[in-house]
């Protein structure tokens, strides 16, 4: 007779607990998925200072490294830099003639002026062994005038005797008030309009959760695609500047010598894009934020 | 109050340590190594709270679109907890769950961002590292709980 009822209160025990742990599951996931955004911004910027802290530190470290060379090297690296200087003065001075002369010309045809973007420099804070090529976090937020979908671009040099250049990285995702989350092209939330430099037709960008490569869909199916084409960002949206390179395109299937296949509904073509930043091994961004910072 | 001193100080010193050590490509789960420990040192119901909120900031942190770390770290309260009850204190019998965790806290989050088996090489460094790292977390949370008379025995006298 004890053992029925101790059989039965143990019965009842295990109920209950699990009866709570379904309870307390289902609030933890309606909790995080209701106050996601206040308590992501809550956190991000609360472990700050930490994090800040620690990258600050290596950055000091890195420029006492600095002190170890010679001054002959040091004098030729800031030679270098001069030489670098004085070019790109004169690039600036030639590219604020013509946006001078367009601005004229589209004044005359009546068009409003195109989009103005404010870089925000920012470097990587943050970033998940399992999730690398898909997120990342910066150091700069909403304080600096960074917004959930700005363009996030990176600075880097195709190869070793190429002239360096600006490429899409993705997307702001989320900001708190000093840090931001990115989503890089790869990830499949992240999508974007974009061109192909040849082919002059449009498709949309978007990441497949493949960490190499991103598929570029809705691409007319009229339109020849060469193998290492050049993507570019469209424009057709006024967050995203335009003609920045997003990548290059992949052969439609190993040996094939189109880079593009008709979709399954064969309305679309679609491609596989090969990102041209080097998403992998990024250190420092450049945020194309529309709002000037607070 | 105390209490919640102790487990809120270590698990922010967690985050803080184990994002620094996700960045360079480390994937060690030193809140979860934390979790265990204070179920083991202190209460099962703090390891709950540690694993709950602080594995929350974690995802948060990294953005990720669903909250694993809230998920798995309160449950890892549990098995510390059993581990204290049978008073498996040897350094050698610890090393087991620093060897079991890391496929529990790191190996779903893996499965769902990889495809390739490659890089199964970061589970292999977690699952080494926790092999060290659990038991001397265990034992320096254990010390510097009794040390603060925050401990399970203390908790149980002043009961």
């Amino acid at each position: 007779m004890l053992q029925k009822e101790f059989r039965k209160d143990d019965l009842r025990r295990i109920l209950i607990w699990s009866l709570l742990c379904v309870a307390a599951l289902i609030l933890i996931v309606a909790g995080f998925f209701s106050f996601q955004r206040t308590f992501l911004r809550f956190s991000m910027d609360f472990y700050y200072p930490f994090l800040k802290g620690a990258r600050d530190a290596e950055n000091y470290a890195a420029k006492r490294l600095l002190m170890t060379k010679s001054r002959a090297e040091l004098a030729d690296a800031v030679e270098r830099l001069q030489m670098e200087n004085a070019r790109l003065a004169v690039l600036a001075a030639r590219t604020t003639e013509l946006e001078a002369e367009t601005a004229e010309q589209r004044g005359l045809l009546g068009m409003r002026a195109p989009e103005a973007f404010t870089p925000v420099f920012a470097e990587v804070l943050l970033r998940d062994p399992a999730n690398w090529s898909f997120r990342f976090t910066i150091d700069r937020g909403s304080d600096d005038g960074i917004a959930p979908g700005d363009v996030v671009t990176t600075y880097y040099v195709p190869g070793p005797n190429a002239e360096p250049t600006i490429a899409v990285v993705g997307r702001v995702a989320e900001t708190s008030r000093k840090s931001a989350v990115v989503m890089t092209i790869l990830d499949p939330e992240c999508s974007l309009s974009v061109r192909m430099a040849e082919s002059g037709m449009h498709g949309t960008l978007s990441g497949i959760g493949d960490r190499k490569a991103a598929r570029v869909s809705r691409l007319p199916t009229d339109g020849l695609y060469a193998i290492g084409e050049m993507a570019l960002t469209s424009g057709f949206s006024p967050r995203t500047p335009r003609g920045f390179c997003v990548g290059y395109l992949n052969p439609a299937s190993p040996g094939d010598s189109q880079a593009a296949k008709i979709s399954d509904s064969g309305q679309y073509a679609e491609a596989s894009l090969r990102p041209a930043a080097p998403l992998d091994r990024l250190r420092a961004v450049m945020v194309l934020s529309r709002r000037p910072p607070q | 109050m105390n209490r919640l001193a102790f487990v809120a100080v270590g698990s922010i010193a967690c985050v803080t340590i184990e994002s620094l050590l996700r960045e360079i490509g480390l994937a060690t789960p030193l809140l979860a190594f934390y979790v265990f420990a204070v179920a083991y040192a202190v209460s099962r119901g703090w390891a709950v709270f540690s694993g709950c909120l602080f594995g929350a900031s974690l995802d948060f942190l990294f953005g990720h679109a669903f909250p694993f770390s809230a998920i798995l770290l309160p449950l890892l309260a549990f098995p510390g907890e059993w581990f204290r009850v049978r008073h498996m204190d040897s350094l050698l019998v610890q090393s087991l769950p620093g060897l079991l965790i890391p496929l529990y806290a790191v190996l779903p989050r893996l499965i769902l961002f990889f495809s390739s088996l490659e890089n199964f090489s970061i589970l292999i460094l977690s699952c080494a590292s926790g092999i060290v790292l659990l038991p001397l977390i265990v034992f320096a949370t254990e010390r510097l709980a009794r040390w603060l008379r925050l401990d399970a025995e203390a908790e149980g006298a002043s009961a």
